[in-house]
């Protein structure tokens, strides 16, 4: 089904180049301090946030222009060395594992805002800036960029494009796609690629859209140009508490029934709201079955009577509270709660794995009924948090590594949610991506022919196979 | 499969209606009744090397490069137009390719669902000509493109495979997304037999309006006046005619609740009166009228010659009086930075003379898109710009999809 844990990266067919002449050329090309070889050094980028997999690289490399990096895909395709791009590492599919004897190209140097054009409403980033930092530079002029995944004060931009990242505020806001407008592309044979640009679109192929969400397997993106988004004029959050998630994940269908989409529409369970307040103490109901968040912007007359709708539709779906937070600080406690929510099952276990399918929101309580069963089944510890109006389910997987037992059973798990999820009519990913994690679960979402496509198209960015093999197709 | 009896409500035809372009005939107008006979349809083109067009409802097919073939076959969607799925509760709808946009929209009212495009020639355009040549219209402003609202497609690829892209869900990041790619790609890559689209609720009010400014710098600085309310609207446009002529008619669309929209609504007009006292408000009939012609000069409909550009957005109103120097009429989306000119068809000269004095205009990388070139240019002047180094990726792309070249040969960016 999906990647078995300590399964290796797959190497690709061709016999592995010399590491230590490539490591030599590196070293000429972006002097020593850019080029890592030292045990402790490559254990550092061994993987990125899917805990399942580890391969250290034959060297890691971090340029500082978008010509050294074109430099050094040039060296590692004329010794067919295979290269994977890498941001942060907060990737949760394994998307930046290296492969055998491959050169990691950390982003990290690459980390400045270039140009912010306010009357254009657009930021010229390198691929290593954070995402956070964007926002930050321009929220004093009344914008920010919208897509806001969980990792935002630590992932870069290059990750987010190279995963088309979402986060809770997409359900209005859209993902990473809808907000770039060009790339600087370097191509797998090492020549630069500029696509797009401050326009909203090309007037052909969308080849900015195919590259985001590629998985870093069509070249290494080194600058982004990003839409940014006024800030909304006002905002509701609320947060409805209730005994049960099957009355939470009824109500999420309930509320964009009743004509409102909300910018965010996000449930928590008992398991990780306990932990949220163990960690933070926010004050949210210890005894609650689980708790969605719903915030609603725009206008000041919409968003009260939208907020207003919200209220009486969770009270009508038996919601045994419904508060509006009252003020700036109670907001920022609702996020604080929702973006830490999955750091806090540190706390619960040795290790986590986030599931990320995604189904039709009508599906919500029975697939979540049945993720519960296949837990127990299982025999394994399973909470929630997640973004509800996107019918993205999270469910993080709670074990410890070091039981091999435990982990064949979560391995068994994991690929019953993904199956569930693609019976119900969904996706094996809502945003985390495909990587190494569900790669083998591809054939259970796609057929041979469509597989066989996306392999061509791979083929017209990276005809040699070298630019982050092994990832996304099986 | 069948002949279909005529293919085209708005398209390029000739005399008896059968679909042309750049003056060749269709050989032949085959209808397939479902997606396997367009596969094995395409499978037989693909063998005998034989040209292969796929035709909606005609109104877009003027766009692109000339045809690079002597004879083709026009793939008319009407066989597939039975099917209609709305999952409210979902926020999707899947439909066959064939169905008439408007048709789609109805089904959809009635389920209280709605989707934020608004094509040109709604009546006449199916859902998969629509996706295949991205034909958004004023809500663009607002919502994005179509592209940003299509989720999952079905088609026929050049190899006679049936193939199927993305996930019916709001939100997937499973594979390359080749929907993105084949939306707005004109059926040079595939015939898309399906289409899934993510809808919304449908907005319980909305109000448009239309204000006439006497020209078009004052349309200009109608619309910086509207600057703190824009993001609250959900279009604005301006439609005009030359560049001091007119009229000029300021757009803006407003949905929401009922409150929100009053609100909003109400801070529109006094923003307008306020900044603009030459600015007269005019009645809704207006509006719709108005913005149907925007959108028809969006895609290069009944024009003699057309170009769109899409530049930074505070760039973009820069482009006008070039555009519509010699009185064209002309449309600018304002928060997409999209600007778009066509002369009106019967002066051969006119058109000509359009093109020549824009040729230069706008050089790579600004992307700009011939809508309708007089004969005299086709094949001459580029019909895409702003792809001059992507084409060895672009060939690429396309042999992956259609090897062998029978989907609209040569109407891609570089006749490919």
């Amino acid at each position: 089904m999906h990647q078995a844990p300590g399964r290796p990266v797959p190497a690709g067919t061709r016999p592995l180049p010399d590491a230590g002449q490539v490591v030599r050329e590196l070293r000429l090309l972006l002097g020593d301090d850019a080029v890592l070889t030292s045990p402790a050094d490559l254990g550092a980028y061994d993987g990125d946030a899917y805990p399942v997999v580890r391969q250290r690289p034959a060297a890691v490399v971090l340029p500082s222009t978008t010509e050294q990096v074109a430099g050094v895909v040039r060296l590692c395709s004329r010794y067919r060395t295979p290269f994977v791009p890498r941001g942060a590492g907060t990737g949760l599919s394994g998307g930046a594992t290296p492969s055998p004897g491959s050169v990691v190209v950390s982003l990290a140097r690459m980390n400045r805002i270039l140009d912010i054009d306010i009357p254009n409403k657009r930021a010229v980033v390198q691929a290593g800036c954070v995402n956070q930092a964007i926002t930050d530079a321009v929220r004093a002029h009344g914008l920010h960029y919208a897509p806001d995944p969980s990792s935002q004060t630590v992932c870069t931009i290059g990750g987010n494009i190279a995963e088309n990242a979402g986060g809770p505020h997409t359900l209005k806001y859209g993902v990473t796609v809808n907000h770039v407008t060009g790339l600087r592309l370097v191509l797998p044979d090492g020549s630069i690629l500029d696509l797009g640009g401050k326009g909203a679109e090309a007037s052909g192929l969308d080849l900015v859209g195919i590259v985001v969400g590629s998985e870093g397997t069509f070249g290494i993106v080194t600058e982004a140009t990003l839409q940014l988004t006024p800030l909304p004029g006002h905002v509701r959050a609320l947060l409805a508490v209730f005994d049960s998630v099957e009355q939470c994940t009824a109500c999420v269908v309930d509320i964009i029934g009743h004509g409102v989409l909300p910018c965010a529409l996000e449930m928590i369970d008992r398991t990780i709201l306990l932990a949220i307040e163990d960690a933070f103490r926010l004050g949210f109901p210890r005894d609650a079955g689980a708790v969605l968040t719903v915030e609603v912007d725009g206008s000041e007359a919409g968003v009260e009577e939208e907020a207003h709708t919200v209220r009486e539709v969770c009270l009508s779906h038996s919601a045994r509270d419904v508060k509006v937070a009252a003020t700036p600080a109670e907001r920022a406690a609702l996020w604080i709660a929702r973006k830490k929510g999955v750091g806090t099952t540190g706390r619960l276990a040795k290790a986590i794995i986030t599931q990320d399918g995604a189904i039709p929101r009508s599906k919500l309580p029975q697939v979540l009924a049945a993720v519960s069963a296949r837990a127990a089944h299982h025999g394994i510890r399973v909470c929630n948090i997640f973004h509800a109006g996107d019918g993205n389910l999270h469910p993080c997987v709670l074990f410890d590594q070091s039981d091999p037992d435990e982990a064949a059973r979560v391995h068994a798990f994991n690929g019953d949610v993904l199956a569930l999820c693609v019976e119900a009519g969904g996706t094996i990913t809502g945003e985390h991506g495909v990587g190494l994690e569900k790669r083998d679960a591809m054939s259970t979402m796609f057929s041979q022919a469509d597989l066989a496509l996306m392999g061509r198209v791979r083929r017209a960015f990276d005809p040699a196979g070298i630019c982050n093999p092994g990832k996304m197709l099986p | 499969m069948t002949q279909a009896q005529t293919a085209t409500a708005n398209g390029d035809t000739d005399h008896a209606g059968v679909p042309a372009l750049c003056a060749v005939r269709a050989s032949a107008v085959i209808a397939p009744g479902s997606e396997q006979e367009c596969a094995e349809l395409i499978r037989d083109c693909a063998g005998r090397g034989a040209a292969i067009v796929p035709w909606g409802g005609g109104t877009c097919m003027h766009v692109g490069e000339p045809l690079r073939s002597a004879a083709f076959t026009a793939l008319s969607l009407s066989g597939m137009a039975d099917r209609i799925t709305v999952q409210a509760s979902d926020s999707l709808v899947t439909c066959a390719a064939g169905v008439r946009f408007a048709q789609l929209a109805d089904a959809l009212a009635e389920e209280g669902q709605e989707l934020p495009l608004d094509p040109p020639q709604a009546a006449h355009a199916t859902v998969g000509g629509v996706a295949a040549s991205d034909a958004y219209g004023v809500l663009r402003s607002a919502h994005g493109s179509v592209r940003d609202v299509v989720v999952a497609l079905r088609m026929v690829i050049g190899t006679g495979e049936v193939v199927a892209a993305g996930a019916k869900v709001v939100k997937n990041a499973a594979g390359y997304d080749t929907c993105r790619l084949v939306t707005g790609s004109r059926g040079t890559l595939a015939v898309i037999t399906e289409v899934t689209f993510r809808t919304r609720p449908r907005a319980r009010s909305q109000t448009h309006l239309a204000f006439r400014v006497p020209d078009a710098d004052a349309s200009v600085h109608a619309v910086r006046s509207l600057s703190s309310v824009q993001a609250d609207t959900a279009y604005m446009a301006v439609v005009g005619r030359g560049a001091t002529e007119g009229p000029f008619t300021l757009l803006v669309g407003v949905s929401g609740t009922t409150g929100h929209v009053q609100s909003v609504t109400r801070n529109v007009r006094s923003l307008v009166a306020s900044g603009n006292p030459s600015a007269v408000e005019h009645d809704p009939a207006l509006s719709d009228e108005e913005a149907e012609t925007g959108r028809t000069i969006l895609h290069g409909i009944n024009a003699g010659a057309g170009i769109r550009v899409i530049l930074p957005p505070d760039q973009a109103h820069h482009a006008i009086p070039k555009l519509a120097s010699h009185g064209e009429e002309w449309v600018w989306l304002p928060r997409s930075g999209i600007v778009a000119a066509r002369t009106r068809p019967g002066d051969p000269a006119r058109d000509a003379s359009f093109v020549s004095r824009l040729a230069t205009e706008w050089p790579p990388p600004t992307s700009r898109l011939w809508l309708r070139l007089p004969d005299t240019h086709a094949g001459v002047v580029p019909v895409f710009g702003g792809y001059e180094s992507a084409l060895p990726l672009i060939r690429a792309i396309k042999c992956a999809f259609d090897p062998v070249g029978v989907l609209s040969p040569g109407r891609l960016a570089g006749a490919l």
